[in-house]
């Protein structure tokens, strides 16, 4: 304890504070008595009066020393310790006499110094940590600079922390000028936001899309998502490929196509029907020396029709299609995306009732121009409605691989002010504006508005991502009454065709004896859950490998112990040496420019029964992968696919599981087995998804007691059987 | 097999009744051939180059049936079919579109607004008598 604290001073204080008036009192009313002045009532209030008020004086001036003695050196330190935690960290306070004051305040300097100690050697650190991102930059700053393709690095909210120089070109920034600045001032920002949302909600691991900066170009993005220390999504990659001429190329042939096809037929038709009506002319009846000449103008007229009426069918069903680089959307998140851009309270927002299919199927679509059309319309549905009436959008599948979009509200319009709507341009992102009429055209589709008495509103056709396995299932019956005919669509409607039962064309099942025939009974004894399984699938030029249709990609993942081992993928793009059919390029959007430096089957091939070897395949139809890969097989002279392992057919599997439900393609079984595809349509999306359908299958495999690979053959071939009788 | 307003009048139902047909085509070759095929059939036939005159005749004719094409200046098929559908006094004439057009998506708009057919380029005469037969089949 110091001598003199401040505790000894406050008490000697308080003490003198008594003591010194006190004896001084007393001292002068001693003075007083002894000289008489008490017998004088007045001299005595007098000396009363006086006394108290030179006592008051004194306590009060002597109480205001005191308290403003302390209170000033509190307030010294108070401005001291705040100018050392703000501004001047290497300010100290002033010790003075050693009291409690002055230890609050040495122990204030103590731990300034301690704190200025570990902001220095925090800096240091940082300076450090700063240098080596710095190094690490740097090299990976010389890393993209040297990439073909475009890479941007951004934050959540679209700030750019990383670009390199090829992205810069392809977003039509000024060199330089992206960095620091948001990536939404170049591309359209709620298209970029949908896919990101997809990543931060799980739906995927990587998503691709294309984007049309202002600079007009069409760039193939690949998003990825980067993790902060949390584990929750920071950021995001752009992986950026210019596409402009191959896509800008496939459009302009597909115009011209198009519009030579539609040119063609107007004359075609007069041609038939001219001749067509001369020859039923009493005039050229049998016998006319004319005929013969005027029956060769109608037979070269019926044959040009028929051709024309082929070569205008791009597709097996006779649709027409959106452009290849366009990307896949539901029609819930195209909607979702279309309210993000409506700048209106969510109140409103929540009047659109969207009415989805179950399970939902795919359109190809650009999102963000699609979704600027549907704002639009949306847009003056919810201005339309009435104060009680809702706005809807639903969705129907028609025949023939077509979707019907409804967009409309309780309300009132003329039909006319509907129709103005879509003549309407709106912005579509930076890349500028169109109206909603040519939007949907680009899409291959058609809209047109309704007016009725209580309710409007506007439909759009538009043709459905086909599958594979397109089933004919949709609701859609044209209206009653209703029928086609011509030579362009009388093929693509009929009944039974280009059903599911075009599958049975190609569905050979020889393979499936031959293989049987080639197992040894140890094979056919072990436990499925104790093999190595690979799941293949492959996209092809067409549906027709012996009309010289050929393997475009093939991608298999193997799978052990019940478990898809995603770090053990084949995955590769094959240069089918001959062109690929535009027909076929919206099934799995693999184009020319893409394969053409691509590796042959025969590298490719082998290459993958290396990967393939000692385990069992798996496919979904996977009989069809087969009959595409063994002809390069036998002519590669490679041990045949199916004479020297065992191979299993999801589709099949899944038959002998659900034997009383009727739908079995890849997204039936994946939606009853509660499995997500991503990415279908490419052979390793749809390897994947065939994956996790199988893992599930074994497992339900497992609780009807089929567990090993003999019994899995025996239910797929009962199954098989019961497939190939009449139904 | 060709059947049409000469089937009907063979038996009898059409004669003193032509029934009558506008085309409504801007190719003025197909024009010509649908109307020496439909006159040959024994229909009354009349025709326009455009949407809006042909808007015009078919009120003024109020024809028993309208062969429509879709690509026309001034007001194309599609329109002229809404603009026919939703008028009340026409609203009842059945319509076979005619177009180049022949994908799904465009064959099932014209349905949608209400033409009773669609028959694709190139179409031969069967075709089109057929589907005019089966338009009229109602109403006879």
């Amino acid at each position: 304890m110091r001598p003199w604290n401040l505790e000894r001073k406050l008490v000697l204080a308080v003490l003198a504070l008594f003591l010194v008036p006190t004896l001084v009192a007393g001292t002068i009313l001693a003075w007083l008595y002894r000289r008489g002045v008490f017998e004088d009532p007045s001299a005595l209030l007098l000396t009363s009066v006086v006394g108290f008020a030179v006592l008051t004086a004194y306590l009060s001036v002597t109480a205001h020393g005191l308290g403003r003695a302390l209170v000033r050196r509190l307030q010294e330190i108070q401005r001291g310790t705040e100018l050392m935690a703000t501004v001047h960290p290497d300010h100290r306070l002033a010790v003075h006499r050693g009291d409690e004051v002055d230890a609050l305040a040495e122990e204030i300097n103590r731990m300034a110094d301690r704190v200025r100690e570990a902001r220095g050697g925090l800096e240091t650190q940082v300076e450090h940590a700063t240098r080596a991102l710095t190094d690490e930059r740097a090299k990976l700053s010389a890393i993209l600079a040297e990439l073909d393709e475009g890479v941007v690095v951004a934050t959540l909210d679209g700030l750019v922390t990383l670009a390199n120089p090829v992205a810069q070109e392809l977003l039509g920034a000024p060199t330089g000028s992206l960095l620091s600045r948001s990536l939404f001032d170049f591309v359209d920002r709620e298209k970029v936001a949908h896919f990101l949302d997809r990543l931060r909600a799980g739906q995927s691991t990587a998503e691709r899309f294309s984007l049309q900066p202002a600079s007009g170009a069409v760039l193939h993005a690949g998003m990825t998502p980067f993790l902060g220390g949390d584990g929750r999504i920071t950021g995001f990659i752009l992986a950026l490929r210019d596409v402009s001429r191959p896509a800008r190329r496939e459009e302009d042939q597909r115009r011209v196509l198009t519009e030579t096809l539609e040119a063609l037929r107007g004359p075609l038709s007069s041609v038939r029907s001219l001749s067509e009506s001369l020859l039923g002319d009493p005039s050229f009846a049998p016998g006319n020396g004319s005929r013969p000449l005027l029956e060769a103008i109608h037979a070269e007229a019926v044959r040009l029709s028929g051709l024309v009426a082929s070569v205008g069918v791009p597709s097996l069903m006779g649709l027409a299609h959106a452009p290849w680089h366009f990307e896949q959307i539901t029609v819930s998140d195209l909607i979702v995306v279309s309210l993000r851009r409506l700048a209106r309270d969510e109140t409103d927002r929540d009047a659109v009732r969207v009415e989805a299919l179950t399970p939902e199927p795919r359109l190809r679509a650009e999102v963000s121009a699609l979704s600027a059309a549907f704002a639009h319309l949306l847009g003056h549905l919810l201005a339309l409605r009435t104060p009680a009436g809702g706005v809807w959008v639903r969705s129907s599948r028609r025949r023939g691989q077509v979707m019907q979009i409804e967009a409309g509200a309780d309300g009132q319009a003329t039909l006319a002010r509907l129709e103005e709507l879509l003549d309407v341009s709106v912005t579509v992102g930076p890349a500028g504006r169109l109206s909603v009429r040519e939007i949907v055209r680009r899409h291959a589709g058609e809209a047109w508005a309704v007016a009725e008495a209580d309710r409007v509103a506007f439909r759009f056709t538009l043709p459905l991502e086909e599958t594979r396995e397109s089933s004919r299932t949709g609701d859609g019956s044209p209206p009653s009454g209703a029928r086609f005919v011509g030579a362009g669509t009388v093929s693509g409607f009929g009944d039974g065709e280009a059903g599911p039962d075009w599958r049975r064309d190609f569905y050979d099942f020889s393979f499936f004896d031959q293989m049987e025939r080639s197992l040894l009974p140890a094979d056919r004894a072990r436990a499925l859950d104790e093999l190595t399984f690979v799941v293949l699938d492959t996209e092809t030029t067409g549906l027709h490998p012996e009309a010289g249709d050929r393997v475009l990609s093939i991608a298999g993942v193997r799978v052990r112990d019940g478990v898809i081992r995603r770090s053990e993928v084949f995955d590769a793009l094959v240069n089918p040496g001959r062109p690929i059919p535009a027909g076929s390029i919206r099934f799995h959007g693999i184009t020319d420019a893409m394969v053409a430096e691509a590796p042959l089957i025969d590298v490719v091939l082998p290459a993958f029964l290396r990967f393939a070897e000692g385990a069992v395949l798996v496919g979904h139809e996977v009989w069809f992968d087969l009959r595409c890969l063994e002809p390069d097989v036998v002519r590669l002279g490679l041990p045949s696919l199916t004479g020297t392992r065992a191979v299993l057919d999801s589709l099949l599997l899944s038959q002998a599981v659900h034997a009383s439900t009727p739908d079995h393609d890849l997204d039936a079984v994946a939606a009853r087995l509660g499995v997500r595809i991503q990415a279908r349509h490419s052979a390793l999306g749809d390897a994947l998804a065939t994956a996790e359908v199988f893992v599930r299958l074994l497992e339900l495999l497992g609780k009807r007691q089929i567990r090993t690979l003999g019994q899995a053959l025996d239910a797929a071939r009962a199954a098989r059987t019961r497939r190939m009788l009449p139904s | 097999m060709e059947c049409g307003a000469a089937e009907y009048n063979r038996r009898g139902l059409g004669v003193m009744s032509k029934e009558r047909v506008v085309i409504v085509e801007d190719e003025p070759h197909i024009v010509l051939s649908l109307e020496f095929l439909l006159r040959r059939e024994g229909y009354e036939v009349a025709s326009a180059a455009d949407g809006e005159e042909g808007l015009a005749l078919v009120k003024r004719l109020r024809p028993d049936v309208v062969l429509l094409d879709i690509m026309m200046p001034k007001r194309n098929g599609y329109q002229l079919c809404q603009a026919i559908k939703s008028d009340p006094d026409l609203t009842s004439i059945p319509i076979i579109m005619l177009s180049a057009k022949g994908q799904e998506v465009e064959i099932l708009k014209g349905l949608e607004l209400g033409a009773a057919a669609y028959v694709t380029k190139p179409f031969g005469n069967a075709e089109v008598l057929e589907a005019i037969r089966a338009a009229l089949e109602p109403r006879a």
